[in-house]
């Protein structure tokens, strides 16, 4: 069942108590009871949806009776998404694991009558956000992490992001049971790194009542010089329960129906005033106007600060260039914590360059992005296999197509425009790269092969000092793997379907994975041709399935398989 | 009716000049200005409001108040300043400019301490069920207001900005803040375009959008009044309906033109629906709708025809679909093209500024108010205006002129022998309107004068009736000072009050309207006088 995206369907509920039958043309029956997974009680009036897979628009819903029962007669034989919902509990799929779930197979022999729909209950979680004076701080963003298995490892990863209102409340709803962090990020209202008596310049003073647009223009006075310690101030980024990090913060644990408040006080303390040393190739083509446009063809470089938490990037800081003095940039209202700087610059007329580094920062300071030497040069060409385009998208705002080195576990990123003839070169210090590319529509890397550098899968080796050669082949993946999990000739439903690449067992982000349906059947797509291992694995879904330790006992029953380019396979994995 | 013309505010060059007069000799500074931010409707202190400061020099402070609302600037010189507090949760901290936000203080060794009044914003909050009591979530809430300028009504939510749309949460429940005192329509549908299909009843259902308390005109809508610093609640059942389709045909264009429809909603004009249209016979359907009042507008354009005033054909019209509609017929007509002739002004005066406005009443539902604007080309002979395809409606006209040596005014506007000053343009089936005369008159007349607002806790809203057949009444907010100033007025009688600048200046509360009158002053202006006045504010109950 291909991946399934979840509409915020509205509930529709009718005054009917009898369990109602839906009928389309065709012989088939979809019936069943929908229950409280926590409870097992069954649940009336919830909305109970069908689609057929190939047409998820054409929804029919019908409401289940007092005794939780839903039918829909009438079918055509093929695959239904079925979903359902109610007030209390999330909309979800039947057997819903992550965006995965079991679709039902209707048809000749085919059982599709005997449905138990476990509803999971949702919970909340909800708080409030003040500020010293004891006032809400309204506007402040609200980060919610959840601890889950994210790319097969237990992460915790951000799931969503609110905003406190009015009175500094702040609520998510719908959540899973799990486990859960909050963090708060918010700019004092009156904070101001210029000083006082900006807001005099705003258009007020307005001579018709009611009218949004006509105002009068009244000359700001000037800023005060020195910068005002009651108004430049920050809030740092605050995690649930006074900590400063995510390691640090405090899990909340969600149980299905459960509710939890977590409620902050976010302290002002002095902004800080940073001074960015941008590299020395970027200083070489310094202009002296702030530059607007990255994309422009005259060198220019660009620079650009933010807050981030967990990779993700919050909020811009403002960043100007320092007169005088060419390479350098300041950053104001920073606060303590975590920022991202990025810096771009073309290379003495040569290839657009990208640099990013991750900068812990809790006091004035300097921070240089020149890269610690000794530095290995990367250099090498990206080829695709199919004989169809290799011309680089250019999605038409300029950007073109890059190769990136991203950081496993160092703070530098450097990404290069790729020229051409597909040749590439960039200079990092030593340390674990991902390479990574962008701007090839739907080629991927296939490979990437190397005389000089350990290369796994896509992560390479530098060595300090080390000159490497890369070759890197693209190629788009459509090859497809489709079959039947089988245990002891019986075909399971629910089962987590896992197609290993041999060559790249450590890169989660390379497998491929799917659920079964209620047939046993399964549908990978989108793959890249190679050799893999199918697994299929009952019960599965808790499992850190991206920790080779832990698929260990599963891979040496798995199914080997050799993927030809533009096939697709049919196998039969047995189900561990 | 004239429109005022926006003046730029001198305020530090004008007050500085008028308090020097009053600095005591020998003033032993620089001092320091002691004050407290206090509720102007419960006197509370208000703490952590941000006081700034600009002073004659030009140089501005800022500061924290603290718990007990006290402020302190050390080290000012003797003179007068300028203060503004502002906080969250008050009007002067709100997305739209309502009060006046500075006010003068003296600086000196022995003044007294200065007390600044912030006015607390209200809210309007509430909770949308179905009729099992159930929540709606994701339901859209807007406001609409009445503008004071002509009782439009429009889209208020849109000036909130930034925190659009408000929406309902996973309890149904909404919350609208930072609101000034006024009166608001609360209007709540579904977010989305989403379509139900069911088949446990014939006819898919939907949620129509509605005015509290739920109803699908603005006309049967009841008003929501917002107080300040209180929270008004406005709580919604809405009832799924049958959804409807509307179809008919659009006649009247020559075979090959370009035919286009759009049907959409009076309040969300921007989201088509979608509609089945075949080019070849002009017969329409649109999608299953929520029924409601949907605006339906048809153009076509013949690529073929020469003319350019007539290749393009339109219609126009408001349908109530409560159930299906069927056999609609759209008739295109050509454009209504307008031509507007200016008198009064010469060519070189006429180029400085001259807009003509024709505002589009709402058709029952009510539309946003819309000015389109004549062009006007520098240098052309006066006369050489017009308002391109006017689609059918009615309209009020509203024209300014200014040059830069003389104040002119409004002396008449007509179409034909038809006065729009005291009507309406209708611009219907009929296809021809006659050109718009506008005639200015040099010696417009003022009216000014001060308010004695030193005691009001808000500030004074001056009320200005002009001699019928004008019907719109001017509303001003008086300056710190208490000043006001109408400018560009025709000689005539007219009537002045004043009232508390909390008051929700509304022209389409004929019982505010008539108080005001019962109130109101006669001041009559002859041609280029000017008429200044002392006034005190009255209090009126809304």
């Amino acid at each position: 069942m291909p991946r399934w995206l979840i509409h915020c369907a509205l509930l529709l509920l009718f005054a009917v108590h009898t369990p109602l039958a839906a009928t389309t043309p065709g012989g088939f029956r979809i019936a069943g009871v929908v229950v409280d997974s926590v409870s097992g009680a069954p649940i009336d009036r919830a909305a109970v949806l069908i689609a057929p897979v190939t047409s998820l628009d054409d929804t029919v819903t019908v409401l289940t009776s007092s005794n939780g029962q839903f039918l829909f007669a009438g079918l055509a034989a093929g695959k239904y998404r079925l979903t359902a919902g109610r007030r209390g509990y999330t909309f979800q799929g039947l057997d819903q694991h992550e965006t995965y779930m079991t679709a039902i197979a209707v048809g000749q022999g085919l059982d599709s009558e005997h449905i138990r729909f476990r509803l999971f209950p949702e919970a909340v979680l909800a708080g409030n956000v003040s500020n010293d004076f004891g006032d809400p701080v309204r506007d402040a963003r609200v980060l919610l992490f959840q601890r889950k298995i994210f790319s097969g490892a237990h992460t915790t990863s951000l799931v969503s992001r609110g905003a406190t209102d009015d009175k500094g409340n702040y609520r998510f709803a719908h959540l899973a049971a799990g486990v859960y962090t909050v963090a708060v990020y918010a700019k004092p209202w009156y904070a101001s790194s210029q000083g006082a008596g900006l807001r005099f310049g705003e258009g007020i003073g307005i001579r018709q009542v009611g009218f949004p647009d006509s105002n009068v223009e009244h000359a700001p006075p000037i800023p005060e010089s020195a910068p005002n310690p009651i108004l430049d101030v920050v809030y740092p980024v605050s995690f649930y329960s006074n900590a400063g990090t995510l390691d640090t913060a405090t899990p909340l644990s969600l149980v299905p129906g459960g509710s939890f408040s977590a409620d902050f006080t976010l302290h002002a303390v002095p902004a800080l005033r940073l001074r960015v040393k941008l590299p020395a190739e970027a200083s070489e083509n310094f202009t002296h106007s702030p530059p607007m446009d990255e994309t422009a063809s005259d060198s220019t470089t660009t620079f650009a600060a933010a807050i981030q938490v967990s990779g993700e990037e919050l909020e811009n800081l403002s960043a100007q260039p320092v007169t005088g003095e060419p390479g350098y940039y300041e950053i104001f209202d920073a606060p303590p914590g975590e920022l991202k700087l990025t810096a771009s610059w073309l290379k003495n007329r040569g290839p657009y360059t990208e640099q990013s580094k991750t900068a812990q920062v809790s006091a004035e300071s300097r921070i240089d992005m020149e890269l610690p030497g000794p530095l290995a040069s990367v250099s090498g060409t990206v080829q695709s296999n199919s004989r169809s385009n290799l011309t680089p998208e250019d999605d038409g705002e300029g950007l073109s197509p890059m190769l990136y080195l991203l950081p496993r576990g160092t703070e530098n990123s450097v990404g290069t425009k790729i020229g051409e003839k597909g040749s590439f070169s960039l200079s990092l210090p030593a340390g674990q790269y991902e390479v990574s590319i962008s701007g090839y529509g739907d080629s991927q890397i296939d490979s990437i092969k190397s005389p000089d550098a350990i290369v796994s899968g896509h992560i390479i080796n530098l060595l300090p000092g080390k000159p490497v050669k890369l070759e890197v082949q693209l190629t788009i993946p459509n090859c497809s793997v489709a079959g039947f999990a089988m245990k002891e000739g019986k075909p399971i439903p629910g089962a987590m379907i896992l197609l290993i690449p041999v060559d790249s067992a450590q890169n989660a982000s390379l497998f491929h994975r799917d659920q079964s349906d209620s047939d046993g059947s399964f549908t990978l797509a989108n793959v890249l041709p190679g050799r893999y291992t199918l697994l299929a694995i009952e019960n599965g879904w808790d499992l850190e399935w991206a920790n080779l330790a832990v698929l260990f006992r599963y891979l040496p029953n798995g199914q080997p398989l050799e993927i030809k380019p533009g096939s697709s396979v049919t196998m039969n994995p047995k189900v561990q | 009716m004239t429109r005022l013309i926006p003046i730029p505010f001198f305020l530090l060059a004008i007050l500085s000049s008028l308090v020097r007069a009053q600095e005591s000799p020998g003033s032993s500074c620089p001092c320091t200005l002691q004050g407290t931010v206090v509720d102007s409707i419960s006197g509370a202190p208000v703490r952590g409001a941000l006081v700034e400061s600009s002073n004659d020099t030009g140089s501005a402070r800022g500061t924290l108040t603290d718990s007990q609302g006290a402020f302190q600037f050390e080290g000012l010189p003797a003179g007068s300043v300028s203060l503004m507090a502002t906080k969250p949760g008050f009007l002067t901290s709100s997305p739209v400019p309502y009060l006046k936000k500075f006010s003068t203080f003296q600086v000196g060794p022995a003044v007294p301490p200065a007390l600044i009044k912030l006015t607390p914003t209200g809210v309007i909050y509430g909770r949308v069920v179905d009729d099992h009591g159930d929540p709606l979530e994701n339901f859209e809430v807007q406001l609409v207001r009445r503008a004071p300028s002509d009782g439009t009504p429009f889209l208020f939510t849109q000036l909130l900005g930034a925190h659009q749309p408000f929406v309902t949460d996973d309890r149904g429940n909404f919350r609208i803040p930072d609101l000034p005192p006024a009166a608001f329509f609360v209007l709540v549908g579904p977010a989305g375009r989403e379509t139900y299909r069911s088949q446990d009843t014939s006819v898919p259902l939907g949620y129509s959008r509605v005015f509290y308390p739920g109803v699908t005109d603005l006309a049967s809508a009841s008003p929501l009044k917002v107080f300040a610093g209180r929270e008004t609640q406005a709580n919604f059942v809405l009832n799924a309906k049958p959804l409807v389709y509307i179809a008919g045909s659009i006649v009247g264009y020559s075979p090959g033109s370009q035919v286009g429809l759009s049907v959409a909603e009076t309040f969300k004009p921007a989201e088509t629906a979608d509609v089945h249209l075949d080019q070849q016979t002009g017969l329409f359907q649109t999608r299953l709708l929520p029924p409601g009042s949907y605006n339906l507008s048809a153009a076509a354009t013949d690529s073929q025809s020469l003319d350019v005033s007539t290749a393009t054909r339109t219609a126009s019209q408001l349908v109530k679909a409560d159930s299906n509609v069927s056999g609609l017929r759209l008739v295109l007509r050509p454009c209504v093209n307008i031509s507007v002739n200016i008198h009064g002004l010469s060519s070189e005066e006429e180029t400085e500024r001259v807009m003509i406005f024709m505002h589009a009443r709402g058709q029952g539902a009510g539309r946003q108010a819309m000015g389109l604007r004549a062009q006007d080309k520098a240098g052309m002979p006066p006369g050489d205006m017009h308002f391109v395809c006017v689609l059918s409606g009615t309209y009020w006209i509203e024209a300014s002129g200014y040059g830069p040596n003389h104040a002119f005014y409004v002396e008449s506007i007509s179409s034909g022998s038809m006065d729009l000053l005291a009507n309406d343009l209708v611009v219907g089936s009929s296809a021809s309107i006659s050109p718009i005369e506008v005639v200015f008159r040099k010696g417009a007349a003022t009216l000014s004068g001060t308010v004695n607002i030193a005691n009001s806790s808000h500030g004074a809203l001056v009320c200005v009736i002009p001699p019928s057949p004008r019907k719109f009444p001017l509303f001003q907010i008086a300056e710190n000072d208490g000043s006001f100033q109408f400018l560009n007025l025709s000689p005539g009688t007219y009537r002045i009050a004043v009232v508390d600048a909390l008051i929700d200046p509304d022209p389409g509360n004929q019982e505010l309207m008539k108080k005001l009158s019962s109130i109101s002053k006669e001041v009559s202006l002859a041609e280029g006088q000017s008429v200044s006045l002392t006034l005190d504010v009255n209090a009126v109950e809304e």
